[in-house]
């Protein structure tokens, strides 16, 4: 299990998450969403071990992060941020080769790892491409085949896991669904999965629990059902919605309907006060 | 994830990839057997390709079809090889730190002399001209000609250790407040340099002038057998950082992720071109452009993987300094002119050709 335990951080004063707990089990989809600034990025980043922490801890199954070498934690730990650059012009090909700089197995048997990460990522046939030339979504998929080829099974032990901040914000309809779907076939293989996200209907489709963040601090968490409610939505991001049935799947269907009349009403009397 | 097998044109992308470095590897290295032969063949004396066979069989004792005078046998031994061999160290050092450092700052501009390692070693090297005869006169005979060189060696490395330092805060060093440290500290040993000149007298002046333009006309066999370990002990050690420097490539925060130790990796880069560029400009002055160049060309015909990157970066920086230094012989013969003039006015040109004709991303 990833644990964040009662964890805040702070920045130039300014307190980024306050007393958040949170778990990644292996198997499971959790999906963190809410308002922007609300602090999403940098839970995921306090479990990726990349942020010090102003009090709490973050356990990798009870061992403090800190305490394992960088090494071992990336063969078990992967992360795909929301932004990532490139300095010099790689192949596609090498930059999801890259995912591999943890694992000293053979070039021959990283060389499958990639070519079965790109295959689900449906970037094979760009492999031999500059990634300068390729579109932002295309760029995406290619960080998401590099993170699955790191998190590739072979000598690893122990449970993995895979940190995705917002995977799908550059994806057109159809590959924001293919995605999702490779992060959940990661779960039933036993990965235990945390992913951003923006889209609530996607959130509803993939995630086992939702986790809602508000101005640096968890504001609900449970099902789907449980949590993607009226009263909760409106909270964490200040608009209507009407919560349905998906019409094939078992999972609620958010239609947000925003009241444009109320917010500008609310908006002037702030400004006026 | 499925275990599928290897699409059929990613592994065709790779095959063409290694063919092609394989074929460009062999040809830079032909490249730089041509150039040292021609180097050392050229000059007042001349020594033919069979001639220089010829006096390579006599050391060996094997009797060769052609023949050398003794003539040519001592300018090869004494002056023209000890030039190469110079002239190949300091090319590869400046080239593999070039590279390097490209990596370290993840910005193709960088350039070895950034981190102040040339203008703490010019300051240093101004010193010890100015300086140099009071101090030489404390020092015993067989030490005098190195004051210079350890002057700008000890001043360049504690230069870039400086710059280093104050780019670290709470164990972790900031490779942009670096990069602004480097610039500040460039300007303060500049200001150094101009202000020794005011107390130089006319030979000092010369002497000063002569240095930071650079040159391998002080190549000697013991010059040589300090600089040769130093940059061949870099050129060993950066393999191993090869892999590194491409996760670094992503960004620091995402090397981290693929379990790069960043902060390891930021010191033993800022170690070895310390070491490897006040080395190899101790003995033969500042020589730009060939640290920026080399890195470059390399990655227009391989691309940018370290791991082919800093070794054919010191093939092709050698090659480029050898070069250059032939031609600093041979164009306004029989004075030589300052190697470092002819790498600026041959490199920037090319370089200047190379953004416009490559527009596209590095």
């Amino acid at each position: 299990m990833l644990t964040l335990d009662h964890a805040s951080v702070v920045a130039d004063d300014v307190d980024l998450i306050r007393d958040v707990s949170i778990a990644v089990s292996a198997g499971k989809v959790v999906a963190l969403v809410g308002a922007n600034g609300a602090g999403k990025t940098t839970v995921l980043r306090a479990l990726s071990g990349d942020v010090e922490l102003a009090s709490g801890r973050v356990c990798l199954d009870e061992t403090h992060l800190s305490d394992l070498a960088p090494v071992e934690l990336a063969k078990r730990r992967a992360v795909l941020s929301q932004k990532s650059l490139l300095a010099f012009d790689f192949t596609v090909l090498q930059v999801v080769l890259l995912g591999r700089t943890p694992h000293d197995t053979r070039h021959t048997e990283d060389l499958d790892v990639a070519c079965a990460a790109m295959q689900s990522m449906e970037v094979e046939t760009l492999a031999s491409r500059p990634y300068s030339t390729l579109s932002g979504g295309e760029q995406q998929r290619v960080h998401m085949a590099r993170v699955l080829a790191q998190l590739s099974v072979g000598q690893t032990t122990g449970t993995r896991y895979l940190l995705l901040d917002e995977p799908t914000s550059a994806l057109d309809l159809a590959h924001q669904h293919d995605l999702l779907t490779t992060a959940r076939r990661c779960a039933d293989d036993g990965v235990g999965v945390l992913v951003v996200l923006h889209d609530l209907n996607l959130t509803a489709q993939y995630a086992d629990e939702v986790v809602v963040m508000k101005q640096g601090r968890v504001i609900a968490r449970g099902a789907p059902w449980e949590v993607l409610t009226r009263e909760i939505i409106h909270e964490a991001f200040d608009i209507s919605a009407v919560i349905t049935r998906h019409p094939i799947k078992a999972v609620p269907l958010i239609v947000p309907v925003p009241d444009t009349s109320t917010r500008a009403k609310l908006r002037k009397t702030q400004k006026e006060t | 994830m499925t275990n599928a097998e290897p699409s059929s044109s990613a592994l065709g992308a790779l095959s063409i990839q290694s063919r092609r470095q394989k074929f460009a590897l062999s040809g830079l290295l032909i490249a730089l057997v041509i150039v040292a032969t021609a180097s050392v063949a050229i000059g007042a004396v001349s020594i033919p390709p069979g001639s220089i066979l010829a006096a390579v069989g006599r050391a060996f004792d094997i009797r060769m079809p052609w023949s050398v005078t003794d003539q040519q046998a001592v300018v090869l031994t004494m002056i023209r090889l000890p030039r190469v061999v110079l002239g190949l160290c300091v090319g590869a050092g400046l080239a593999v730190s070039g590279a390097l450092l490209q990596g370290l700052f993840r910005n193709p501009l960088a350039d070895p002399g950034l981190v102040g390692v040339s203008s703490g070693a010019a300051f240093g090297a101004a010193l010890a001209i100015v300086t140099g005869a009071s101090l030489g006169a404390a020092l015993p005979l067989p030490a005098r000609p190195f004051v210079v060189t350890a002057g700008a060696f000890v001043a360049g490395l504690a230069t870039t250790l400086l710059v280093y330092q104050l780019a670290t805060r709470h164990g972790r060093t900031s490779v942009s407040t670096m990069l602004l440290a480097g610039i500040a500290v460039n300007a303060i040993g500049g200001a150094g340099v101009g202000a020794l000149v005011l107390f130089a007298d006319d030979n000092q002046l010369r002497d000063i002038t002569f240095w930071t333009l650079g040159g391998l006309g002080g190549a000697t066999w013991t010059s040589i057998a300090a600089v040769a370990p130093l940059v061949l002990g870099v050129i060993l050690a950066v393999p191993r950082l090869a892999s590194s420097l491409n996760a670094m490539l992503l960004g620091e925060a995402e090397a981290r992720y693929l379990g790069v130790d960043t902060q390891r990796t930021k010191k033993l880069v800022v170690v070895l071109t310390a070491v490897a560029v006040a080395g190899s400009i101790a003995f033969a002055g500042l020589i730009g452009f060939v640290g920026l160049m080399a890195p470059h060309l390399v990655r227009i015909v391989l691309g940018p993987d370290h791991r082919t990157l800093l070794p054919a970066s010191a093939i092709v920086g050698g090659t480029l300094l050898v070069g250059a230094d032939v031609l600093a012989r041979m164009l306004l013969a029989p004075t030589e002119i300052p190697v470092g003039i002819v790498t600026a006015l041959a490199g920037a040109p090319l370089f200047l050709w190379l953004l416009v004709s490559q527009r596209r991303a590095w």
